[in-house]
């Protein structure tokens, strides 16, 4: 009995290690989300986003609005980015002493492209004070993706009878379950910003940040489940007659998020040298409103709609960076970011499920389960997909580094690029260790006269925070493709 | 808060706030002040640029991704040659030479023609007392005027002002709006009434010593009634008059004591006047005290001496004061500065001195407080040497005026 008792536990949590795909336990969500979110524009991305100390360009007030007092002539861009995310389990496979089991490899892949950044910067003077102002939309956490798992999950168990030397398979399950979703939206922010000049050597940049707009996850399961279920009842080594169960369920899931808030950012540049410069960023935090819709349907028909109302602790960040232009075609840049995401949490609000009537739902003794007051749950998507239980928060750390190169040739020039980049999310494994992700990125751009268009291709990746039973097991990779086109208006 | 109130207070702080602009604006201004014929002001931009940055090169990095070709003194040197300042034209023409980077230009493609043509120019302009530029001009300028307007330029600083007037009357006519001619003609004018009036000085000046002498003469021949004639004459023409005053002084108390007194003891000798120059030398009243040397000179060498050093200091200050009409702050700090050394005492050097270090002052981002601090110190003394004194606001600086008027 104990055999049989252990057998359907381990079966039941490798596929439980498998997403569970509702937006409260990640899936649907790009890895990514999950730190700090920088800036934008192909030029900065192609140099590994180490652009706080150099930021330039009309792109600037996303990564140092004191930047932005470098610009003397009005300049409008455009940040287009395609996102292309993957999560792999090669296969998962459990050894006791009497048994061993294994599940076969699986895939969510993730999609989709979305505008990034659009901006305009103009620049003015008040008397001599020179001052730069900027207004700009970015689409911060890009949720617009389209998302399939497939997997074919083939379960084996095997065991080793008293008295016998070979493993004997008394147990064999088949399944193939898909799914897809479709998810547009994101968390998007207006920018107003104003950089001033006050001195050769030193600028100060301020953007106030308007956070708005939501998300739809629209998701469609589909199950399709053959069970060939082989058992020793008798434990005599001759296995019964195989009994076979097939089973084809559609779950359909939608959820629509809501969220605002305001925060603003302090920016710093300093030029000690002309080959030098030092910047430094502070964002505040910022508590977002925030509402969630989790309807649950079965065959079109809602049976239950959970309502999250909220607030988002969203969490303040400090960031350095350091530039050197070694030659006037060479640029070098690093940065250090960190956030603090271990104070994030969904706070002050309520959550409530009602079924399809409109009554409160009930638990599984019949009760009616009451209206549930939030306060101090972790941040959406921190939520152990087997324990169902929040994981630990860390603070988030990123460090870039990139390098450009611009070669000249009459009045056009070629800028290469290249960097790499270091960024670990708040959330922890399954261990609670925490998760770094390595990035490289290469970039290149054409520039004639005073339009400039860049492309870069960031990739990224590492072990996946979904690796509940085998954190090595389980990788997640992503590759962003930007392209972005900036105009300097020759006045 | 507390950060937003700091930028809250320097943004309302912006009119307290005088910036240097970056090198490549200062520049870029520069090149269209050339294409506007600001020469001038092309040449104070110039001299920001390379206050920053004072290497030429092609293709230097701006900002962003945006390289310009800097080469600042082939176009100071341009602007140089339209001032008629040819000996700085061609050191700034020549330093552009050797750096050597016009070749490599890749946006300002003309400008090493431009610097062959102005080096060109250059050559011709050699003897320019004798001959004036008749060469082709260059792309930046109209080619049926500047010659003209050139030779007008060579007449001017050759002094001959008459025919520089044709010059640029002929300017003008042909193009009514040229504003260097019109800038020449005023000076021009300038010139012709400061002459006028120094002609009408020295015909008074002479007159003055005529009757003086005379006067002496008579005293020392005790015609009293002829010499206090003359001395009134004298004082007549100059009021202020010190030596004719004395011997109208000592005729009337001669009268009152009904006695004539032989004037040995009292009479001023030459001694007396040479030290009443002096004294007036040193209490900074340089213009009575030259008029005082030059009455001596002829009996007391040592005059010689005071009237060099008088007009030692009037070349030095005038050579300060036109570099700092130029821009060239640091070469009118070095002339009016050895100036004022045997020259303290004259408010209008003391102000161009106090005008150049403040002009530096504002064009380094009001950063360096030594130079702020000479400047308030040169405008107390021209303060302390002439409370009335007033700086030109048609030739200064509203900022430099305002740092005057808070001392």
């Amino acid at each position: 009995m104990r055999r049989r008792f252990i057998i359907p536990f381990v079966a039941v949590s490798i596929m439980a290690a498998t997403p569970r795909l509702t937006f409260s336990q990640g899936v649907g969500l790009p890895e990514t989300f999950f730190s700090a979110v920088i800036g934008s524009g192909a030029r900065a991305f192609g140099m590994g986003g180490a652009f706080i100390a150099i930021a330039d360009d009309a792109t600037a007030a996303s990564w140092n609005p004191a930047g932005l007092s470098q610009l003397e002539k009005p300049e409008v861009s455009v940040v287009f980015a395609t996102n292309d995310l993957e999560t792999t389990q090669p296969s998962v496979t459990f050894t006791a002493e009497t048994f061993s089991a294994s599940a076969s490899e699986f895939k969510i892949s993730q999609s989709g492209s979305n505008v990034d950044f659009l901006s305009f910067a103009y620049p003015f003077r008040i008397r001599n004070l020179k001052m730069v102002s900027q207004i700009s939309y970015q689409r911060l956490i890009n949720l617009a993706l389209d998302s399939h798992l497939d997997q074919p999950f083939i379960f084996r168990a095997e065991t080793f009878p008293a008295g016998r030397n070979q493993p004997q398979p008394n147990v064999h399950i088949e399944n193939t379950k898909s799914a897809t979703i479709n998810s547009a939206g994101g968390g998007d922010l207006i920018a107003a910003s104003l950089a001033v000049q006050v001195s050769p050597f030193l600028s100060l940049g301020l953007a106030a940040n308007y956070f708005y707009r939501g998300f739809e996850n629209n998701q469609q399961v589909e199950f399709e489940v053959t069970d060939t279920v082989f058992v020793d009842e008798n434990e005599d080594g001759v296995f019964d007659e195989p009994s076979t169960e097939s089973e084809t369920d559609t779950f359909r899931n939608l959820q629509e998020g809501d969220l605002s808030g305001f925060n603003v950012n302090f920016g710093v540049l300093l030029k000690p040298t002309q080959r030098v410069s030092l910047g430094f960023i502070f964002r505040t935090p910022v508590t977002l409103d925030f509402k969630l819709v989790d309807h649950e349907a079965q065959d079109r028909t809602i049976v239950e709609t959970v309502t999250t109302d909220a607030k988002i602790e969203y969490p303040y960040s400090i960031g350095f960076g350091l530039a050197v232009h070694a030659i006037d075609q060479l640029t070098l840049s690093s940065d250090f970011t960190w956030s603090n995401w271990s104070e994030s949490k969904l706070t002050h609000g309520k959550r409530v499920c009602r079924d399809g009537f409109g009554e409160l739902c009930k638990d599984e003794f019949g009760e009616r389960i009451p209206e549930e007051i939030v306060d101090d749950e972790p941040f959406p998507g921190n939520v152990d997909a087997i324990a169902e239980t929040p994981r630990e928060q860390n603070d988030t750390q990123q460090f870039r580094v990139g390098a450009e190169y611009v070669f000249l040739r009459g009045s056009w020039l070629i800028p290469l690029r290249a960097g790499f980049f270091t960024n670990t999310l708040y959330i922890t494994d399954g261990n609670e260790g925490s998760v770094t992700y390595l990035g490289y990125t290469v970039g290149v751009g054409f520039g004639i006269k005073d339009l400039l268009f860049d492309a870069a291709f960031v990739y990224q990746g590492g072990n996946s925070f979904f690796s509940e039973l085998s954190p090595d097991d389980r990788k997640f990779s992503s590759k962003q493709f930007y392209v972005s086109a900036i105009y300097r208006f020759d006045l | 808060m507390r950060l937003i109130r700091i930028i809250v207070l320097v943004l309302l702080c912006a009119n307290c706030l005088v910036l240097a602009a970056e090198w490549y604006v200062s520049y870029e201004n520069a090149v269209e002040a050339i294409q506007k014929q600001q020469w001038q002001r092309a040449v104070d931009l110039l001299n920001a640029a390379i206050a920053e940055k004072s290497d030429s090169k092609a293709n230097a990095k701006t900002y962003g991704l945006r390289f310009i070709d800097y080469f600042p003194y082939l176009y100071r040197g341009i602007a140089f040659y339209h001032l008629g300042d040819y000996g700085r034209a061609l050191e700034d023409l020549k330093k552009e030479e050797r750096f050597g980077e016009l070749g490599r230009a890749t946006k300002d493609k003309g400008a090493r023609q431009k610097l062959q043509q102005y080096l060109n120019l250059l050559d011709q302009q050699k003897g320019a007392a004798e001959k004036p530029p008749e060469s082709k001009p260059p792309e930046t300028q109209r080619p049926s005027i500047e010659p003209l307007f050139n030779e007008g330029v060579a007449l001017f600083n050759q002094k001959n002002f008459d025919a520089a007037r044709e010059k640029f009357n002929a300017v003008l006519q042909a193009e009514p709006n040229h504003a260097q001619a019109a800038i020449y003609l005023k000076r021009i004018e300038d010139e012709i009434e400061r002459a006028r009036v120094a002609q009408a000085e020295q015909e008074k000046r002479e007159q003055i010593n005529q009757e003086f002498s005379a006067g002496v003469e008579l005293y020392k021949k005790q015609d009293i009634a002829g010499a206090e004639k003359r001395f009134q004459n004298v004082l007549a023409l100059e009021s202020s008059h010190g030596e004719a005053a004395k011997y109208l002084d000592l005729i009337r108390r001669d009268k009152k004591t009904s006695e004539i007194v032989a004037p040995t003891k009292s009479e001023p000798t030459v001694d007396t006047a040479f030290d009443t120059a002096v004294a007036l030398f040193e209490s900074g009243d340089y213009k009575k005290a030259k008029e005082r040397f030059l009455q001596v000179r002829a009996s007391d060498a040592r005059a010689n001496d005071y009237l060099k050093t008088i007009a030692d200091a009037e070349q030095k200050m005038e050579g300060g004061i036109r570099a700092y009409f130029e821009g060239d702050y640091d070469q009118a700090i070095t002339e009016l500065g050895e100036c004022a050394k045997s020259y303290a005492q004259n408010a209008h050097l003391q102000a161009f001195l106090a005008c150049a270090y403040a002009a530096k002052y504002f064009l380094a981002g009001a950063e360096e407080e030594e130079w702020v601090a000479n400047a308030r110190q040169h405008f107390s003394k021209v303060k302390e040497l002439n409370s009335s004194y007033r700086l030109d606001d048609r030739y200064i600086s509203p900022r430099i005026i305002e740092l005057f008027a808070s001392q």
